[in-house]
């Protein structure tokens, strides 16, 4: 028997549905599994009894939590699909709003991050769900496929005071770890899995894999307290809340 | 029918082992191996056996009940036959059974709390095996009883509600030595409850509650252990046959523990041989260190390399793997007789440096009357110098000569590595027209003229023109680093007494710039020839010299710059082949020593001859009680690491000052010794690779949440560093200051291991105040502990702002700061509770 799936967006830019449709096994996909739920593309109005339940988008008002609760009745699993659903997203650099991650609602059964996530763990995690297990994915942090990754030395001082590399708009990029060139890279700190696509850019990770053993604020803090950062970069607040603002 | 009844007789027991051992029997071959004769008796103790064994159509087995049990029996056994440390790691400890001891401590307790109540609540915790009322613990009555209790129970981790760890945990693990060190956790509801909550009872039994069950909760989640042992080589290499060396060497010898003494120079000796006399010490310097190298050389247990450089070091704490390097000698140190027929002839010269360049050598020398080894020597660097003339080694009647040696290689294999290669000079004298010729000297020259060995065969002249001085001017301190030791005052003092009797009427003036001044006067301040002054210089005018200070002018016949000790130049390259690091003036610093390596002497700062061999007698009785053992083990208070999650980002190497970690291509290493356990780099790692062995993440977090489960409000949590907030908070508990019994303390071994995680997360539990508390800034017991905390803080501050700003407080006390303790916790909880109120 074919596994229900339903699909569903809450507020987000539907990148992460994008990142879904245009996935090379997306036909596959879609030959195996009984799509009961997904208005991106269908007609289809009511939420019924499903297996897996994919959610992209974070959680801004009470008709969304209304609407969670009501999906985790109905769905066997429920995934946060992208990291506005696993963690907040993009919306918490804003001062105003605070974009929640669907987990602050309800219970999930696992997570597919990233900003859209990576075709390779998109794909990997599509298979798991549809052979019914859980979603695997790499407990190591970036550094570890870094392509620019040097050992930091004992009693090497870094000093932080740039976002962005100027080398980025020259063209000119020297290949060299973002650290010691000053600039904040949130590689330590962020889940593997990305291939490392923007810093092969030469543009320094932006965190968006989301962080691995706890919350990103705690982590950045932690990472950051390490670091010498510059007064402009302490009041820039958008670092600590790049995807997540802790629940206080 | 209970396990215990079930277990109590030998039969029923035996029938469990043999089951266990055979898997399945049939009835008769049961009879058979138990020896029964009648088969009521086999059918009596089976039906009792119940659900512990099963019987299909032909044999009998045993259930997954009677699996577990017959392995409690195994896992008892072993605790009780107390089997050797392999054992320590037991393969049951996932199964826990706790067990509870409540010490009423001679009625302290139970004044305050209804302890009745206490245990009712507690039997009903998950995993509690039993609970027990105990008085006095401490006092290590009725030992039997307890044992008895733990063994029947099969209890295999226990909490113990009684006083602080500080006060009786190894009393404790004493009594149950049976079971493991860190399965044994302490409530402490005496000194930060008991004692500091009178009049509120209720509040008092209820926290006590909770931090009994936080500490089961705690003890539930710890896992074994593996402690690595390390078999310990009764060896010492020192390095460095100076004083302090060769102190130690002696003090070890004699305790009859192998030491290799290394000398870079080729002879033994170091600063003090040149010394002309040491102050406060009676006998001429050379005197009596020719008496001590001499026990030296005749105690079997010491084997002395002069000439010698440590190349490699490999190995670890107990067993390390040295390989020495022997400089070529160009004389056999056995043949050569000390004749000296060989200097006589040598045609080329050179500055003696053990004159500090006073005097002239020859290339072939021997560095002063009673070096060790005594004999000849030509320097490695100075063979290019030597025109091979030969006539050296033809006038050896020894053939001792042999300008064609090569360097020697060789291994030793030590336990411990002792450091003692003292300081250097300092030497960049420019601005004090430094000159001998035209008697400017150093402290150091001034000592070889006073020396009766010295170029002026000990009479106190004047270099130019070989007459006695009339007015001396000693200059104090010389260099221009701010870190001032005693080395410079003791030997002005001797100089104060020395030019008194070999020179009655000279004149002499001691200067001393007043910036440089220690607090302690070792000179004395009222004497009218010590002149603490703001500026001095050195004005040089035709053959007349003056030191001109503030306001005066004194003419001196001789200057002597009395030169401070700087760090030894070799210090940084040291650094490559043994662990240590330096502090800010470039000394080796004593806390970041790695286990097994040690310094002494002047490589720790300027120390005078007192000190040093002080340090010497010190170190010697610690290392002889080290080496008293055959094995040691790694604290079980380590880190362990986890290399599926670790991504090799090296935050952890950039937290941890002991140099304890390191990456090496893709390969992660902890170095058990090295590690202090202050849990540092868990709160940095960011994959949450690296896992403390005892004080976790989940047991912190789990604390933190059984203790928000305390009904009143506002409540604070305190994370105290174990050396100093904790003990802080025991000492307001001592004196029995009264605080507030809202506030909940959570032991930590640093501050340092307070994760950002730990203070966001009891914000989030509904605490509505975080307190941290460490050692005072400059004495973190972890080094920089009490640093990265407070950058922390000082960022959750800043990135927070006034929703956390006030509710948050990081607090440095040392541990007899308990009344400090206490005002700051009911400060901060006035306030909490004031803007509650407000709020309302």
């Amino acid at each position: 028997m074919k596994l229900k799936f339903s699909i569903i967006s809450l507020t987000s830019c539907s990148g992460c549905i994008s990142a879904l449709i245009s996935l090379d096994i997306f036909e596959d996909f879609l030959e195996k599994v009984d799509l009961v739920y997904f208005p991106f593309i269908m007609d289809e109005k009511r939420i019924e009894e499903c297996d897996v339940f994919l959610i992209e988008g974070c959680v801004i008002d009470d008709e969304q939590i209304k609407l969670l609760k009501q999906i985790r009745r109905k769905a066997r699993k429920v995934v946060a699909f992208g990291t506005c659903a696993a963690f907040g997203g993009i919306l918490n650099l804003s001062e105003d709003i605070n974009g929640e991650p669907i987990s602050n609602y309800i219970e999930i059964d696992g997570i597919i991050p990233g900003c859209p996530p990576p075709l390779k763990i998109l794909g990997n995690s599509l298979i798991n769900l549809l052979e019914n297990k859980k979603i695997v994915l790499p407990e190591k942090n970036l550094c570890y496929d870094c392509p620019l990754k040097e050992n930091i030395q004992k009693n090497f001082e870094i000093s932080i005071d740039e976002l962005m590399d100027e080398g980025y708009k020259t063209e000119k990029v020297i290949p060299k770890c973002f650290l010691e060139k000053n600039i904040l890279c949130l590689g330590p700190i962020t889940r593997a899995g990305c291939d490392c696509s923007c810093i092969k850019l030469g543009i320094p990770c932006e965190g968006c894999m989301g962080p691995l053993k706890q919350d990103y604020t705690s982590t950045i803090i932690n990472f950051l307290s390490l670091l010498n950062l510059s007064d402009d970069l302490r009041k820039y607040k958008s670092i600590f809340f790049r995807f997540s603002k802790p629940n206080l | 029918m209970d396990i215990y009844s079930i277990l109590s007789h030998p039969l029923r027991r035996k029938i469990l082992y043999i089951l266990d051992k055979e898997g399945y029997l049939q009835y008769t071959e049961l009879m058979e191996r138990l020896g029964l004769e009648t088969t009521g008796q086999l059918n009596f103790h089976l039906k009792k056996l119940g659900t512990l064994i099963n019987k299909d159509n032909k044999s009998y087995f045993l259930t997954k009940e009677g699996k577990m049990i017959v392995k409690l029996m195994n896992l008892n056994e072993m605790l009780i036959s107390g089997e050797d440390i392999e054992y320590l790691n037991p393969k049951f400890t996932e199964m826990n059974r706790i067990g509870v001891i409540i010490c009423s401590c001679n009625t302290q307790v139970e004044e305050l709390i209804d302890i009745k109540a206490l245990k009712n609540y507690l039997t009903k915790i998950k995993n509690v095996i039993s609970v027990r009322i105990f008085d006095t613990l401490c006092q290590e009555k009725n030992l039997l009883m307890i044992t008895n209790w733990v063994k029947d129970n099969f209890i295999n981790k226990i909490v113990i509600a009684a006083c602080s760890p500080r006060s009786h945990l190894h009393a404790f693990e004493r009594i149950f030595e049976s079971i493991d060190k860190y399965n044994i956790e302490i409530a402490n509801i005496r000194e930060q409850c008991c004692w500091v909550h009178k009049g509120n009872s209720k509040q008092a039994l209820k926290k006590a509650q909770l931090l009994i069950e936080a500490a089961i909760e705690r003890i539930s989640l710890q896992t074994k252990l593996n402690l690595k042992k390390v078999e310990l080589i009764r060896s010492v290499a020192i390095l460095g046959g100076g004083i302090a060396g060769m102190t130690l060497a002696l003090n070890l010898a004699r305790a009859g523990i192998k030491v290799y003494l290394i000398e870079k120079a080729p002879t033994l000796g170091g600063k003090v041989a040149r010394w002309e006399h040491i102050y406060g010490v009676e006998d001429c310097s050379i005197c009596f260190l020719s008496e001590l190298i001499r026990e030296l050389a005749k105690n079997p247990n010491i084997e002395i390399f002069t000439n010698t450089t440590i190349e490699r070091v490999s190995g670890e704490f107990g067993n390390f793997t040295l390989e020495l390097l022997k400089k070529p000698r160009f004389v056999d140190e056995k043949r050569c007789t000390g004749c000296k027929q060989c200097i006589e002839i040598c045609p080329i010269e050179k500055k003696d440096q053990y004159e500090f360049g006073l005097k002239n050598r020859k290339l072939i020398y021997i560095p002063f009357i009673h070096s060790y080894p005594y004999a000849a020597v030509i320097d490695e660097e100075d063979i290019i110098n030597c025109i091979h003339c030969r006539t050296c080694e033809n006038i050896c009647v020894n053939k001792a000569i042999n300008l064609n040696q090569q360097p020697e290689k060789l291994q030793i294999k030590v336990g411990i590595k002792v450091i003692a290669i003292g300081a250097d000079l300092y030497t960049n004298l420019k601005e004090y027209h430094y000159d001998p010729k035209s008697d400017i000297i150093t402290s150091a020259e001034f000592e070889r003229i006073l020396a009766s060995d010295g170029p002026t065969s000990g009479n106190l002249i004047r270099l130019s023109n070989k007459k006695p001085p009339k007015t001396i001017s000693i200059i104090q301190t010389v260099c221009n680093e701010n870190y001032i030791g005693e080395f410079c005052d003791y030997l002005a003092l001797k100089y104060l007494e020395t030019i008194k009797i070999r020179c009655p009427e000279c004149k002499v003036n001691i200067f001393y710039e007043i910036n440089k001044r220690k607090n302690k006067f070792l000179l004395d301040p009222m004497d009218k020839r010590v002149h603490y002054v703001k500026k001095i210089e050195i004005l040089k005018s035709g053959n007349k010299k003056f030191v001109i200070t503030d306001e005066n002018k004194y003419e001196s016949d001789l200057i002597i710059l009395n030169i401070n000790l700087i760090p030894n130049k070799d210090l940084p390259n040291l650094r490559k082949t043994f662990d240590f690091t330096v502090n800010e003036n470039g000394f080796m610093s004593k806390e970041t020593l790695a286990s097994g390596i040690y310094g002494i002497g002047t490589i720790m700062g300027p120390l005078s001859y007192q000190s040093t061999v002080s340090q010497a007698n010190k170190l010697a009785i610690e290392i002889i009680s080290l080496l008293s053992k055959d094995y040691v083990i790694a604290e079980p208070s380590g880190i362990e690491i986890n290399e599926d999650k670790c991504g090799y980002c090296g935050l952890c190497t950039l937290s941890c000052h002991y140099n304890a970690i390191s990456i090496e291509e893709n390969r992660i290493n902890v170095d058990r010794f090295k590690c202090k356990g202050c849990g540092t780099c868990v709160s940095i790692c960011p994959t949450g690779a690296i896992k403390m062995n005892i004080d976790m993440n989940e047991k912190i977090l789990k604390t933190i949440e059984v203790y928000s489960k305390y009904p009143e409000k506002p409540k604070i949590i305190a994370f105290c560093c174990q050396s100093c907030g904790y003990a802080a908070a025991d000492e307001a508990g001592l004196k029995k200051i009264a605080y507030t019994p809202n506030i909940f303390i959570v032991k930590v071994p640093c501050t340092g291991r307070v994760d950002t995680f730990f203070i966001l997360k009891s914000f989030e539990l509904g605490f509505d105040g975080v307190m941290v508390i460490g050692c005072k800034p400059n004495s973190c017991r972890f080094i920089n502990g009490a640093e990265t905390i407070s950058k922390k803080i000082q960022m959750i501050k800043e990135v927070f702002g006034d929703k956390i700003k006030d509710h948050l407080i990081h607090k440095s006390l040392n541990a007899v700061e308990g009344n400090i303790f206490a005002k700051t916790v009911n400060q901060f909880y006035e306030k909490l509770k004031e803007e509650e109120l407000n709020e309302a």
